[in-house]
């Protein structure tokens, strides 16, 4: 009779554990996906079927890089195990594959969904560029068109730009980690205002790295904002969505990120234009108002000591300092832009004639010029200034200003 | 991000954003003469240079090799 050795439960558990590990290594197993469950944050249990069977799966939460649900048809990779404990029979997964179009398309969706709700893709958090950037950061394939079209239209578009190019893999296995070494090496460059991560077209397989999860996360985190632009897609990927800004393709990232300086020219001439036509209409209009008030001196003496002290006022110590300023700036401009100069020049000039004219004006008609003829000004007892000797009767007081002092007299005769 | 501000670096940004202040300056508010003139005269001066900055036409293209553990830079000018 042979004897059968006797092994004990765990003895038994590990030998049966060995055997499966040795005999089977990695195999790869595929099903339908269901009962999938996340437990303690990190791990991971499902089941897979195919019409006549189902199978325990058991895996942890950071070997599994890919979005999957009930349903989904997978290629699961891995080892046959039981578990210590209860000797449950269950495939040890390492990786799991969507399997066909339609699952890889519902992993991205599942993907989307989760970062979306995470908020990467919110509108809010999307950060401005700079208006006129002096450093930028470049993300790309050296050997792709897309480098020479993004260099090509900055060179076209702008000036005196510092461009850091850190070359990197966009596709096929290690594109991932490349892309992500790449922003790893700007993080520590303070200096740069924004970065640009661009690729040409490609099957979603050749997008598959910019569908990550992991790329999503450091165009997140970056300090710097990213532009993204992957070229002739109208479907976005997900680092479109995550991006500050997304580009249609390489040459419209270039476009996004800086301006057109032929643009920047034109609207610094219409700054120049308002500044000029401000300042011409300005003088025009204060001549106007200091031509208003010398014609109001004008309008019957009674008006005339207001006005005048108005304009004295007015034009009094500026008078001086404003035409001083206006000769000084006329000589500054002609011998300064010349294109600039001829109409200011000219209006300046006849500008300061006029009030120098103005000023000469109101000195010969002044009270005081008057007084100083000869001439002198009576008020009567009831404070108005007299014209007619029928304003008076014998015995008012009156008050004579001269050029110099005052008379105080009693009225004694009167001639009409 | 720090915005660097050197006093010997032409910075585009700055000069252009003080030139837009000072045209809306010009637009919204009626001009005081005397203020005016010194405005009128630093908005030129401003379109000036800045016209004259974008007359230029050299980019600059650092690329980053990255060797071992290394980073390596080398630096070519593109015309």
């Amino acid at each position: 009779m042979n004897r059968l050795k006797i092994y004990s439960v765990s003895e038994f558990n590990s030998l049966v554990r060995m055997v499966l590990g040795e005999d089977f290594g990695t195999v790869v197993v595929q099903g339908e996906v269901t009962g999938y469950r996340r437990r303690a944050g990190k791990l991971i249990f499902f089941e897979i079927k195919d019409k006549e069977s189902r199978m325990n799966v058991f895996m942890l939460d950071h070997q599994l890089d890919v979005e999957i649900e009930d349903g989904m048809e997978v290629q699961v990779y891995g080892a046959p195990s039981l578990f210590k404990k209860n000797s449950g029979f269950h495939l040890r997964a390492v990786r799991v594959e969507p399997v066909g179009e339609g699952a890889l398309a519902e992993a991205l969706q599942l993907l989307k969904k989760k970062l979306d709700k995470e908020g990467l893709f919110a509108p809010e958090r999307k950060r401005l560029l700079p208006r006129f950037p002096q450093k930028i950061g470049l993300i790309t394939s050296p050997d792709a068109a897309a480098y020479n079209d993004v260099l090509r239209i900055l060179q076209n578009r702008w000036t005196g730009l510092q461009i850091v190019f850190h070359p990197a893999q966009v596709q096929g296995d290690g594109s991932v980690n490349s892309i992500i070494t790449a922003f790893d090496y700007f993080k520590d460059r303070k200096d740069i205002e924004a970065i640009i991560l661009t690729r040409g077209g490609g099957s979603l397989e050749d997008l598959q790295s910019f569908n990550s999860e992991k790329i999503a996360r450091a165009i997140f985190s970056s300090h710097t904002p990213v532009v993204v632009g992957v070229g002739h897609e109208r479907d976005w990927t997900i680092a479109d969505l995550v991006a500050d800004k997304r580009a249609a393709t390489p040459s419209n990232a270039a476009e996004i990120v800086v301006p057109d300086k032929e643009e920047v020219m034109a609207v610094i001439d219409t700054f120049e234009r308002t500044i000029f036509r401000v300042m011409i209409d300005g003088l025009e209009d204060s001549q106007r108002r200091w031509q208003d008030g010398i014609a109001a001196l004008f309008k019957g003496p009674q008006r005339w000591q207001e006005h005048y002290q108005q304009l004295f006022l007015l034009l009094g110590h500026k008078f001086a300092s404003f035409t001083h300023k206006v000769s000084q700036k006329q000589k500054e401009v002609i011998s300064g832009q010349q294109r600039l100069t001829n109409s200011i020049s000219f209006f300046l000039t006849r500008l300061r004639d006029r009030l120098e004219q103005y000023n000469k004006l109101i000195k010969t008609l002044s009270p005081r010029a008057t007084l100083e003829r000869g001439y002198s000004l009576t008020v009567g007892s009831d404070g108005k200034i007299l014209r007619s000797s029928k304003q008076v009767a014998i015995g008012d007081r009156l008050h004579t200003r001269l050029a110099s002092g005052s008379i105080i007299s009693e009225t004694k005769e009167t001639n009409d | 991000m720090i915005k660097k501000k050197t006093t010997t670096k032409f910075n585009f940004a700055d000069k252009f954003t003080e030139l837009e202040k000072i045209a809306e300056s010009f637009e919204e508010e009626s001009v005081d003469l005397e203020d005016g003139l010194v405005k009128f005269e630093r908005g030129l001066k401003l379109a000036e240079e800045l016209k004259q900055k974008l007359g230029e036409v050299e980019n600059r293209v650092e690329t980053i090799k990255k060797k071992f553990s290394n980073i390596e830079s080398e630096e070519k000018s593109e015309e």
